[in-house]
């Protein structure tokens, strides 16, 4: 893995993880305005960061799969093949 | 207390002062606490069981402990089995502290358990409370680590940073539990 490849797959998995962590947050605290803002702000961040990987390595779930010539999702390495 | 005598569910009796009059009893270690099985039926023999005779025992459960009736004078239920520790709570595997190293030959017991308490008899003074009734803090929006950090520690709020690390099983049954810690 290139190492802007593993920049960008480092960047969406503590994008997620920040995520999870203010979505168990806010399940208790649905109206706290800063941890509101601050999912936002990361949601912003993991988007771009998803539409940047995605769009040079290939997609991340099925669901992006954008190449209408080829399954990207079955040619492009698993994660267990991804060196981190 | 009084809190002890509440039939149902104590959330509308439970106020700060009551709380904190219930904590430092626990911290004092009031005497009379903690092991309900000791009131009626003292441990004799060191085998925390009870008794040593049939019939002799306060526990209500039934007495399966043992291969015979003979071996039924404990009153306990369960057993070290093959001294694993598996499918047991803490404090020595099946509710007692006993070194699991050391079988109950004594008084007539076959079996090392106590059905109620510990052996330490160290149960909180929270009697009337029903089980399982958890009081915690309300989390607040503050202390947040850096993404970064958060994704190495396992938790984006560093009040919710607890480490664990594995280490000899405190149940003695010989293998390595505990995990790398990371909470939420």
């Amino acid at each position: 893995m290139m190492q802007d490849q593993k920049k960008l797959y480092k960047q969406i998995q503590t994008y997620s993880f920040v995520l999870y962590e203010t979505a168990l947050y806010l399940d208790t605290h649905p109206t706290c305005r800063p941890a509101l803002a601050y999912y936002e702000k990361y949601r912003c961040r993991l988007r771009e960061a998803l539409e940047a990987y995605e769009s040079q390595y290939g997609p991340m779930t099925i669901f992006t799969n954008q190449n209408t010539q080829c399954w990207d999702w079955v040619t492009e390495p698993w994660p267990w093949e991804i060196e981190c | 207390m009084e809190y002890r005598n509440f039939g149902e569910t104590p959330r509308e009796h439970l106020d700060e002062s009551l709380l904190r009059q219930i904590l430092q009893e626990e911290a004092a270690g009031t005497p009379g606490y903690g092991c309900r099985q000791n009131t009626t039926s003292p441990r004799t023999g060191g085998c925390g069981c009870g008794a040593g005779s049939p019939g002799a025992t306060g526990t209500s459960r039934s007495r399966q402990s043992g291969a015979g009736n003979n071996t039924s004078t404990c009153g306990c239920s369960r057993s070290h089995g093959n001294g694993n520790c598996s499918g047991t709570p803490r404090g020595g595997g099946c509710g007692c502290s006993r070194n699991q190293a050391q079988p109950a030959q004594e008084s007539g017991c076959t079996c090392t358990c106590q059905d109620t308490c510990t052996a330490s008899g160290n149960i909180p003074p929270l009697g009337g409370f029903p089980l399982s009734m958890v009081y915690s803090p309300h989390q607040e929006w503050s202390g947040l680590y850096e993404p970064e950090e958060a994704l190495a520690q396992g938790t984006l709020f560093s009040a919710l940073t607890f480490p664990w690390y594995p280490s000899a099983c405190p149940e003695r049954c010989g293998k390595t539990c505990g995990n790398g810690g990371g909470n939420t």
